[in-house]
């Protein structure tokens, strides 16, 4: 649901093997970074899915924590199954550091450029939200700082909310990000 | 090195062969030398390639329609689980259903006619392909499902980019399984009901009781098997999964 440009997204009760772990919710997105932090194995990545599969009227793009990117096709050809707006994803991939990875296919491309790549994905697939799934696992603090100017960028530059599920919230204080905090068993969301 | 070995090897069974031959009765194993004095005559009378060229053309329709339903049939078997629990023993029963009694039943129903011929090879091989490719297809990675359908991938994006990809494997096994079995089996079909191909002409070489040119015509098809592998299959295979090899130290070029 939209509403002055704030994003209102649900997801309903979630269980696994019959056992309730995450409590239905909402949150409002305004544009900008928001972050959801939590224990490990809390039901952070099981919201996302969720927020991804329940709010149809939105144009959610879910980043996964492994880049799930096609590894038998170059990065140009990954970004063009998404949009045909070759232009818009250059200049993407230029703000990203990426450019000169353009033929390159994913297994020839560090885990940091993947994550990356992965995030000009979901932007140029013009998402109303664009959901991060612990976009910071596994990268070094070069790696980080990176992604974190990639982040800055688009919050200055595209208007959407952007929520991003982190164990590691203090990666993300630089980006002075609004924190909730999933927690409890079943889990549900609070407002730090 | 590969191919130096390749080539040693298979000389060491033209020896084998030579040794075997020598202290048999040449009747009804002949030496090397007389199976290729009979090749050599049934390229000169033109007959060689008139039989191959049947046989292979019977063996590409065949096998390519087999390839077409075992494909629909494994991916359909392979994505919706219902079809599965209700065809798949028909896919089972028809895998070991003999290639003789499809052949007879084809002949019988259809008359000693190509389209039986071509259609009980389709018969018989479709559903090992399709057995193939419910392989590949129940192993599908879900993380790219799921990347289709958060993305909203249209039908023919997800067939094209995703499936055929993660396919591959298993479609180079039902292409070369199916291709060796394929070409067996047309000349069972020959020999029982075609005029034509090097069936016809093992069975009528097997009634004058020449060994050397029945070996002759089967050599001659094994070697065209062994071009296409070689020259076709390999080559498009290699082309076609080199992203498998990304990433890996023996790709590193210090």
């Amino acid at each position: 649901m939209f509403k002055d440009g704030v994003v209102t997204v649900s997801w309903p009760n979630c269980k696994f093997d019959g056992k309730e772990v995450l409590q239905s919710g909402q949150l409002a997105l305004h544009p900008g970074c928001s972050v959801v932090s939590g224990d490990s194995g809390i039901g952070k990545t099981t919201m996302l899915r969720a927020i991804a599969q329940n709010n149809s009227k939105i144009r959610s793009v879910l980043v996964f924590q492994e880049p799930t990117l096609l590894p038998w096709l170059t990065l140009e050809e990954n970004l063009a199954l998404v949009s045909k707006e070759h232009e818009v994803a250059i200049k993407w991939l230029d703000s990203f550091g990426l450019y000169n990875c353009l033929g390159l296919r994913p297994g020839q491309m560090s885990l940091g450029m993947q994550r990356r790549a992965a995030i000009v994905r979901g932007l140029i697939a013009k998402p109303d939200v664009l959901l991060l799934d612990e976009p910071s696992a596994s990268l070094d603090q070069l790696n980080i700082d990176r992604l974190l100017d990639c982040l800055v960028e688009i919050i200055h530059s595209r208007s959407i909310p952007i929520l991003l599920v982190s164990h590691q919230i203090d990666h993300f204080e630089r980006l002075k990000a609004k924190q909730f905090y999933l927690g409890g068993s079943p889990a549900f969301i609070s407002e730090v | 090195m590969r191919i130096v070995e390749a080539c040693l090897s298979l000389l060491g069974l033209l020896l084998l062969w030579w040794g075997v031959s020598a202290i048999s009765d040449p009747l009804v194993l002949p030496p090397p030398d007389a199976v290729f004095y009979a090749l050599v005559t049934e390229i000169g009378t033109g007959e060689l390639w008139t039989h191959l060229g049947a046989t292979l053309f019977r063996v590409v329709m065949a096998f390519g329609l087999a390839w077409m339903v075992g494909v629909v049939i494994g991916v359909s078997l392979g994505r919706i689980k219902l079809l599965d629990r209700w065809f798949w023993s028909w896919v089972t029963t028809f895998l070991n259903l003999p290639a003789l009694v499809v052949i007879v039943v084809c002949y019988l129903a259809l008359g000693m006619t190509e389209t039986a011929a071509i259609l009980a090879v389709t018969i018989n091989k479709a559903p090992l392909i399709a057995v193939n490719v419910r392989d590949g297809v129940r192993q599908f990675d879900p993380k790219y499902d799921e990347f289709a359908s958060n993305y909203g991938l249209s039908f023919s994006q997800k067939v094209r980019s995703i499936w055929i990809p993660q396919l591959e494997p298993f479609l180079f096994t039902a292409l070369r399984t199916g291709l060796s079995l394929t070409w067996k089996v047309i000349l069972v079909v020959e020999l029982i009901g075609r005029s034509s191909g090097v069936g016809f002409q093992i069975h009528l070489y097997f009634q004058l009781f020449e060994v050397d040119v029945i070996l002759a015509y089967a050599l001659s098809f094994i070697v065209v098997m062994q071009l296409i592998e070689w020259l076709c299959v390999r080559p498009l295979e290699k082309y076609v999964q080199r992203w498998r090899s990304d990433g890996q130290l023996a790709q590193l070029q210090v």
